[in-house]
């Protein structure tokens, strides 16, 4: 099973993880011109859940074989996930799928994952209290909150509040970044 | 003898100023939680979990109990002036609450909603307490294989949280088991599916998976079809009707809260089914069923008191066995598991303090709830009349910063964010997070009662004892049931 252990860390989990991302990106751009393309999320996840339950499954023969050893229950798991998977993809090819309606404010809500992960990578540099207010302060803007005036204050009053209560009184160690040393 | 004891210590200490401001403070957040559409108790209590890390552990559990029952009665402010469910438990409120704001009787109707729930959650408590030692008792008794059938048993949660899509549901709390199994294993010590990383070799936490499912995907999806509209609702006071009015009520009320109490015990049933059945009920009761849907008291009073009884229902199954009765539920374990507690049989035995101030602060809470209610209306209506232009990137921060205040870690941020993803992603399509949430709080508890079983007595164990395979087998009906019922429904609609 040294094969299999190859690909469980490392660069091998970097060829594993492409190849899964290939087969998936294939798969998306087939349904995208078949029939089904209305029905693409709702093919895509249970595909992807059936995909990553064979790798875990994969992994799991590198683990002792005993009766109730460590990979009897991810096996069990594994296995259930792989028939109910199947199961609702039997019924979307047999047309008893709902479509799902389509995102009205795509653009918006890509854009605040962004914004929400920038502000989760910004903070180990600018710290919590600086990104925070960044972060208030841009989202309002981008929801368009039309007391202009009041969104300094909305993102200075959380970062005072913050200060108070989770990192005097809860004792929070809150990430500084640049300001470490400062409080 | 030792109830009467240790419930009369715990009252004592209700009495302490901490316990008191704790309960304040628990009362009018789960009130205020409530009264935003769109955060339901599980995301209310969710949200709080992690700032009660460096409490106390009897006074982060009693806060978090009474933000939970808090949040019942906050969800029927909105559901009787906006006629939307602030939580999906109060959506049989709007039947005839929300017609009672119509006739300009808004007030009347908050009153009564805070008087039936006030009676609800207090009659449950009762029965709570004098339900749980028992069951907790006969507990301590159960091998390993009859706790992996309760533990099962549990899982039945699900046919209540698929909202519809039982299949959906099951692959979901599939996922959340399967996650659980990443990290050591909790028998043998070997490390699972971590990848090289030592990052997971404890896993994922279970706080940050919380957040990320309850309240960061929850935000996501409000940001789908956003048009950033304000809500408008009047600025009402409670007013509490005559007393003779009330007095008229109390048939309904406490057969709404039997019923509550009752179904909120089994796993999976819940705040909204027994609302709903204790509308239905009350209506067929009535001496004037043809009021109901066009603002009757009665039908304002039933769902509402059902409703905050099932809080004190679900918490026997969690107390007393340690397996979530609901969503919120399996959060509440997060916050046991956060203070290394394990809820169940033996938390009346190593906790006494925990398990006994859990009953009487849930009593407590509904008197304070009744007052906080009755002259705080007006600043929980102004509260939650707040624009989600705000609302919503400050849940974001409290997410994230509740997520790094358990581990100080950054990883636990990523995470937080990736179960948000994934939470969002997976409720576009039908699947719901809550039992993801459920997965993750009993695998442990399922894995290593299932292991334990079979190195007793190999897979003969779950046969030979007569419990394990009885409890097993009702599990199964539990989980099958939904399934039957659905295909029936189908047959039935395709005739």
């Amino acid at each position: 099973m040294g094969s299999i252990k190859f690909f469980s860390e490392g660069i091998g989990l970097a060829w594993l993880a492409l190849g899964v991302l290939a087969f998936l990106l294939g798969l998306g751009i087939w349904i995208r011109r078949s029939r089904m393309k209305p029905y693409l999320g709702n093919i895509l996840i249970p595909v992807c859940l059936m995909v990553l339950s064979l790798v875990f499954l994969a992994f799991t023969f590198d683990f002792p074989a005993q009766e109730a050893g460590p990979a009897v229950i991810p096996r069990l798991y594994v296995l259930l996930i792989l028939v109910l998977a199947s199961i609702i993809l039997i019924e979307i090819f047999r047309g008893k799928e709902k479509k799902v309606p389509r995102i009205e404010r795509t653009g918006l809500l890509a854009l605040v994952m962004a914004v929400f992960i920038g502000y989760f990578m910004a903070m180990p540099f600018l710290g919590y209290f600086l990104s925070t207010f960044i972060f208030i302060v841009v989202m309002l803007h981008m929801l368009s909150y039309r007391k202009k005036g009041r969104i300094w204050m909305i993102a200075g009053g959380w970062v005072i509040f913050s200060y108070f209560t989770f990192y005097k009184l809860l004792y929070i160690q809150l990430p500084l970044g640049l300001f470490e040393g400062l409080f | 003898m030792e109830l009467f004891n240790n419930l009369g210590s715990a009252f004592v200490a209700l009495l302490d100023w901490q316990t008191v401001l704790v309960m304040v403070v628990g009362c009018v957040l789960g009130i205020l939680g409530g009264a935003m559409p769109g955060i339901s108790p599980s995301t209310a209590v969710a949200l709080l979990v992690p700032f009660s890390y460096t409490m106390d552990a009897r006074l982060a559990l009693i806060m978090l109990v009474a933000i939970y029952q808090g949040s019942n009665y906050g969800g029927a402010i909105t559901a009787i002036l906006l006629n939307t469910p602030g939580t999906p438990s109060t959506a049989a409120t709007c039947f005839d609450g929300y017609p009672l704001t119509q006739q300009g009787q808004a007030g009347k109707a908050l009153g009564v909603a805070l008087v039936g729930s006030c009676v609800g959650g207090a009659v449950a408590a009762i029965i709570l307490i004098f339900f749980c030692v028992p069951l907790a008792r006969v507990a301590l008794k159960f091998s390993p294989a009859a706790y992996f059938g309760i533990a099962m048993f549990g899982l039945a949660t699900v046919a209540s949280l698929g909202g519809g899509n039982v299949l959906k549901a099951m692959v979901a709390v599939l996922i959340g088991l399967l996650i659980e199994t990443i990290g050591l294993d909790p028998i043998s010590g070997l490390y699972r599916f971590t990848f090289g990383s030592d990052l997971l070799y404890d896993g994922f936490a279970l706080i940050p998976a919380l957040l990320g499912l309850f309240a960061v995907s929850t935000v996501f999806e409000q940001f789908e079809n956003w048009t950033g509209l304000a809500r408008i609702m009047a600025k009402v006071d409670s007013i509490l009707p005559p007393f003779k009015e009330i007095w008229k009520l109390k048939r309904v009320m406490f057969q709404s809260s039997l019923i509550g109490t009752i179904i909120g015990v089994f796993p999976g049933a819940g705040g909204t089914i027994s609302s709903f059945i204790s509308y239905d009920v009350a209506k067929r009761t009535s001496k004037e069923p043809e009021k109901f849907g066009k603002g009757s008291l009665e039908g304002l009073a039933a769902p509402e008191t059902a409703d905050s009884s099932s809080v004190g229902g679900a918490l026997v199954p969690l107390l007393a066995l340690g397996i979530p009765g609901s969503a919120t539920d399996a959060v509440l374990i997060g916050a046991f598991m956060l203070h290394d507690i394990v809820p169940g049989p033996l938390l009346f035995r190593d906790h006494p303090a925990i398990a006994y101030g859990i009953f009487a602060s849930l009593l407590a809470a509904n008197v304070l709830i009744f007052f906080i209610g009755l002259y705080g209306n007006r600043i929980f209506v102004k509260m939650a009349s707040m624009s989600d232009a705000v609302l919503h990137p400050l849940i974001l921060v409290v997410a994230l910063i509740g997520t790094y205040s358990v581990n100080n870690s950054l990883f636990d941020i990523g995470s937080c964010i990736g179960f948000g993803i994934l939470g969002w992603l997976l409720k576009r399509y039908g699947y719901p997070p809550a039992p993801i949430v459920l997965g993750l709080v009993l695998g442990k508890l399922i894995e290593y009662n299932f292991r334990r079983g079979l190195i007793m007595g190999g897979y003969m164990e779950f046969i030979r004892d007569r419990l394990a395979l009885v409890v097993i087998l009702f599990a199964f009906l539990s989980i099958a049931y939904p399934f039957f019922k659905q295909l029936l429904q189908k047959k039935s609609n395709s005739k």
